[in-house]
């Protein structure tokens, strides 16, 4: 059965149909959450991204001497809990690591059991569950190679007021930082990126820019940076969650 | 070196690819075959004791089956009339040697000497199987030493029955030195410690 993908915000349930991989701009159905959404795929696959709004990220410093994936986890694990208080230890782990490069996600709100379990019992198989910027990265280089390139640059992964910050050096992650903006208007959002340009080391190339939920008007406004695609969708469009046949085939 | 030209995003590997599904590792097969090698060997040792379970309790009730027949046979093997009677002989030997060895003879003997006169020379001491009963023949210097012995030993508790059965007078041709002695012979029931003796 062909995967559908969803894309799971605090606010509901956006659905691709696995159809959407051939459409050059599918649209998104919305659900009121992932068992709305499982009732009418039974038996489905599902690819699930979720928003930066309910996960918190981590990028561990290279140089941290963590022998192993269990390191790494009980690492991250002790980081969270630090910073977000004893609520963190039950939380979701999602390390990764890409040769030096390690980093973590915790997913703080969203009860994956739950979903885990309104899937299995409608039959549908998870196939992954992965944080959006995740998913965004490889899809945004595609379009601009400057972040796979040695050239150090940066991809900002707009969610409504929620900017997620990649530094990319080298095609590799070297800072991530996700701020809240005073509000999810362009102004608002603009000011916040200048802001984490300005506190990152000095980029090569122009940030690279790619969100939704940006409030409209978005026309006009001074990007600090290179804007791939409109930012005012309702949800994202599918070219970040999916290897769309436009996106993918080139 | 490479200038941005080179399609690295090609590569998907080289981009974080955190996924909170993986998040435990997914087994790899040879897991899945590990786990399948070992639920078979549990699942076999768990029938392997079963059916050791099963003997055991099959060897327990077997136990206690022959542990019953012993004990219905029991009262009778040890008896004397399964016992061929060659056995039955040995047995009543063995049993007569132990008793003989048992009884006092010490004791016997020293009343004996104590009611020894002078003149009176032991020479020999025979039981029967009763060992209470006893024949003992002597020399005695004259007939009033013999006499005096029968009178003596009569007069103790311990004799009962003393009978002189036979007294051997000296005779004139006999060996010079021993002209004067006489043997004699008597019988006595000894009743020293020996439960027979209130017959």
């Amino acid at each position: 059965v062909s995967p559908g993908t969803l894309y799971l915000h605090p606010e509901g349930v956006w659905a691709w149909p696995a159809a959407a991989r051939d459409a050059l701009n599918p649209e998104p159905d919305r659900h009121e959450n992932v068992d709305a959404w499982c009732a009418v795929h039974e038996g489905c696959d599902a690819d699930v991204v979720v928003s930066g709004h309910l996960v918190h990220s981590l990028l561990v410093d290279a140089a941290l001497p963590l022998g192993d994936a269990a390191a790494l986890q009980t690492y991250a694990r002790h980081q969270f809990t630090h910073y977000h208080g004893a609520a963190a230890q039950d939380w979701p782990l999602a390390p990764w690591s890409v040769g030096a490069q390690r980093g973590a996600c915790a997913l703080h709100a969203l009860d994956l059991g739950a979903v885990r379990l309104r899937c299995a019992a409608h039959g549908v198989h998870l196939r992954s569950l992965r944080p959006a910027w995740s998913v965004v990265l490889p899809l945004a280089s595609r379009q601009a190679p400057g972040l796979a390139s040695d050239a150090s640059t940066a991809l900002a992964v707009v969610d409504g007021g929620l900017v997620t910050w990649l530094r990319i050096e080298f095609g590799q992650v070297r800072a991530l930082q996700q701020r809240f903006a005073a509000s999810n208007s362009a102004a608002d959002i603009s000011q916040l990126l200048g802001q984490l340009q300005a506190e990152s080391a000095p980029l090569g190339t122009p940030p690279v820019i790619v969100g939704w939920g940006v409030a409209a008007p978005v026309e006009g406004s001074a990007w600090p940076g290179q804007p791939l695609g409109r930012l005012d969708g309702r949800a994202p469009a599918a070219q970040w969650l999916m290897a769309t046949r436009r996106a993918g085939s080139t | 070196m490479a200038d941005g030209d080179t399609p690295g995003w090609l590569d998907m590997k080289r981009w974080p690819q955190p996924d909170f599904l993986a998040g435990k590792p997914r087994p790899p097969l040879v897991a899945w075959l590990w786990a399948a090698t070992g639920l078979t060997v549990l699942g076999l040792t768990l029938l392997d004791g079963l059916a050791l379970q099963d003997e055991l309790t099959e060897q327990d009730a077997r136990l206690s089956q022959l542990s019953e027949q012993a004990s219905r046979r029991a009262p009778r093997a040890p008896g004397p009339a399964s016992a061929s009677p060659t056995e039955l002989d040995a047995a009543r030997a063995a049993t007569g040697l132990s008793q003989r060895l048992a009884y006092p003879w010490g004791e016997v003997l020293a009343t004996l000497e104590a009611a020894t006169p002078p003149g009176v020379k032991w020479l020999s001491l025979e039981h029967g199987l009763d060992q209470a009963e006893l024949r003992l023949a002597g020399q005695a210097a004259d007939i009033a030493a013999a006499l005096r012995l029968v009178e003596r030993m009569s007069a103790q508790p311990q004799w009962a029955g003393v009978v002189m059965t036979r007294l051997q007078l000296p005779e004139p041709s006999a060996g010079s030195d021993n002209g004067s002695t006489l043997r004699f012979e008597l019988a006595a029931r000894a009743r020293t410690l020996a439960p027979q003796g209130a017959r």
